[in-house]
């Protein structure tokens, strides 16, 4: 499941979209849709499908303008273009045992498969955020959050990852992937995820 | 394991010895026998009897306001734990919630004290409210206030008079004016929220859509430390309550959180990560370091003053798992405090620095313990309750301690009567509450 940290400038984007999207999700139900209110709730319809495949687009406030009438202080040549971002990499998270932050053998190859993907791309910025159950303190959870996401920072840049691109952050056990008292769900919330991003 | 049983039977003794032992049949690591006994000499409640209400107004709708008041302060009185009510409640006056049914006994006579309320007209939306406490035996007033109540908002006054009725009967810190600052899950992160400990005035406090933990109060109830997030760094903050702005402290690379306030307001104690391992540090309030208490290469946590500020317990896994430990205020004296169990952390020092309130994990669940402040006597407070219980923080009254638990499957937060066991919820509906902590008493602080 793709998820993002709630505090990127991704996320704020992706917020923006969620209300855009909803917005015409409302006119569309006021001017056509109001006998089939069932499209309102269906989480596969076509609008909500949209909103997280567009997660990564470019915000529509910060695109260049392509407007033909704005001349920019006398510029006739216009303003020059980034290169276009490369898209991200897809990584995978690692997974913990209960109260433990080593790094287990499947763990390992999912971290040489990362920094393979992640070496080279002096682009992308790594943020590692260490994740706990719900079981155990807070506070100790808070330590134990950061001890992953450390042990996962600490083997990347082994594995020749560039340290200044890499850094980590504890969530402790205050924002589980999945709710439940499950093993299942245990298991699923005891990870060391990565945030990716372009840019410093 | 009944606690709340066998103190509601111990209205006449002084003192209660409990034993009781808890054999699991399954053994685990974290296994632990409680062999415990229990010592309650404020176990007894003083009975007061409420007298028929007096409402000398011929204002629409006064009999219910005076009824009304008197079920705020009988519920008041009787969740300080101080009293019983004696003798049947007057007409219109409520039963409170959550209460053990002899707690409010019908056939115990009420003694020699006797509460009289009146209320009389002023206005419509304000009257005139006059409560005498009288010892009718020495012919003697313990307490006598007249309020200008304005209905649309009684607690204040009627807070104001249950504390001055505790204080007057015991000379303890009554709990009624306090409130609760806590954490609560708001869509994908955590937001603070403030209530009154009566449950009463519940408003949120931080809007960032952030993850917002750990509240801590100042020890003047002005202010709150909390730790939250920020482009993906974790800073530790403190909010002004006058001004409604947050102040940032630190952020330092990794860990910001901690924020247990020094007695005297002018220190946090913090767990920070900036020299590449959890350890413990005493800050200014403008975050400058002023000592390094810890270092270990493990996990030091938790860190908190006793009332004093002259000691500090702490979290630390330098034994292999999580014990709670005790040092000197500039890192000297490292001892370790908690002698049983696989894990415990969450030290809280109680308002009077007699005992720590803490969190144990047993038979896989969590619980709060209360141990004497040398690490003796651990009791188990919510050990028969389902589920976890965890999160504790005192009353300023030394008595009460705020807890998360989810325990009705739910976590929320709940109060905790330490003298007798009594849990009743504070929170309610489908929410997920944690991080509690427990302001000072405004009585206290005039220093009265």
């Amino acid at each position: 499941m793709q998820r993002s940290a709630s505090m990127t400038k991704t996320n704020k984007t992706k917020t923006t979209l969620r209300w855009f999207f909803g917005l015409l999700l409302m006119v569309g139900l006021a001017t056509g849709c109001g006998d089939k209110p069932e499209a309102e709730t269906d989480p596969d319809s076509g609008p909500t499908q949209m909103m997280d495949d567009e997660i990564d687009i470019t915000p529509v406030d910060e695109q260049p303008d392509f407007d033909g009438n704005a001349i920019d202080d006398g510029t006739v040549g216009g303003t020059d273009l980034e290169q276009p971002a490369v898209p991200l990499p897809t990584v995978r998270d690692v997974f913990f045992g209960y109260d433990s932050d080593v790094i287990d053998a499947e763990g390992r190859a999912v971290l040489e498969e990362n920094a393979r993907l992640l070496r080279e791309r002096e682009d992308v910025t790594i943020l590692v955020e260490g994740h706990c159950d719900e079981r155990g303190t807070a506070q100790y959870n808070m330590a134990l959050g950061w001890r992953r996401a450390e042990a996962v920072r600490e083997y990347l840049v082994n594995l020749r990852v560039p340290a200044a691109r890499v850094r980590t952050v504890s969530f402790g056990k205050e924002k589980p992937f999945v709710r439940g008292t499950t093993e299942e769900a245990y298991a699923q919330n005891r990870r060391a995820h990565f945030n990716l991003s372009h840019g410093d | 394991m009944h606690l709340r049983r066998l103190t509601g039977q111990s209205a006449g003794a002084l003192v209660l010895a409990t034993c009781f032992v808890i054999t699991p049949a399954h053994a685990q690591v974290d296994e632990q026998e409680f062999t415990l006994r229990v010592e309650r000499s404020r176990a007894v409640r003083a009975p007061i009897e409420v007298a028929p209400l007096s409402v000398e107004s011929s204002l629409e709708g006064a009999g219910e306001s005076a009824a009304d008041l008197a079920t705020r302060l009988v519920r008041d009185l009787i969740w300080s734990g101080h009293f019983s009510i004696a003798n049947a409640l007057p007409e219109g006056v409520q039963r409170p919630p959550h209460v053990p049914d002899d707690w409010l006994s019908e056939t115990e006579t009420g003694g020699d004290t006797v509460l009289q309320l009146t209320l009389s007209g002023l206005r419509r939306d304000e009257m005139v409210w006059t409560a005498r406490l009288l010892d009718a035996r020495n012919r003697r007033q313990i307490v006598g206030k007249r309020y200008v109540i304005d209905l649309d908002a009684p607690s204040r006054h009627v807070h104001h008079l249950a504390d001055e009725i505790v204080f007057a009967v015991t000379g303890e810190t009554g709990i009624s004016q306090t409130r609760i600052i806590f954490s609560r899950a708001v869509g994908e992160g955590r937001e603070l929220f403030l209530v009154d400990y009566d449950g009463a005035n519940l408003r949120q406090i931080t809007r960032n859509q952030s993850l917002n933990l750990m509240p801590r109060w100042s020890p003047d109830a002005e202010k709150i430390c909390y730790t939250s997030y920020w482009n993906g760094r974790q800073r530790l903050l403190v909010l002004d309550g006058r001004t409604g702005v947050s102040n940032k402290v630190t952020e330092f690379d990794g860990l910001n959180y901690g924020g247990a306030w020094s007695p005297n307001g002018n220190e946090l104690l913090v767990t920070l990560t900036r020299d590449g391992d959890p350890e413990i540090y005493r800050i200014d309030l403008a975050g400058t370091v002023k000592a390094q208490l810890t270092f270990e290469p493990s996990i030091e946590c938790s860190p908190v003053f006793d009332p004093t500020g002259n000691q500090i317990a702490f979290t630390s896994d330098r034994g292999g798992v999580p014990q709670i430990y005790r040092m000197n205020r500039d890192g000297a004296d490292k001892e370790r405090l908690s002698r049983r169990g696989t894990y415990n952390d969450a030290p809280v020092w109680s308002p009077r620095g007699d005992r720590i309130a803490y969190v144990t994990r047993h038979m896989g669940l969590f619980h709060v313990m209360v141990m004497d402040s040398n690490g003796s006597n651990p009791i188990p407070l919510t050990i028969d309750a389902e589920g976890n219980n965890e999160d504790p923080a005192w009353a300023p009254d030394g008595r009460h301690l705020v807890v998360s638990s989810d325990r009705d499957g739910t976590r929320r937060l709940w109060i905790i009567d330490y003298e007798t066991a009594w849990a009743r919820p504070l929170t309610s509906g489908a929410v997920d509450d944690n991080g509690p902590d427990w302001s000072a008493s405004p009585v206290a602080r005039e220093g009265s």
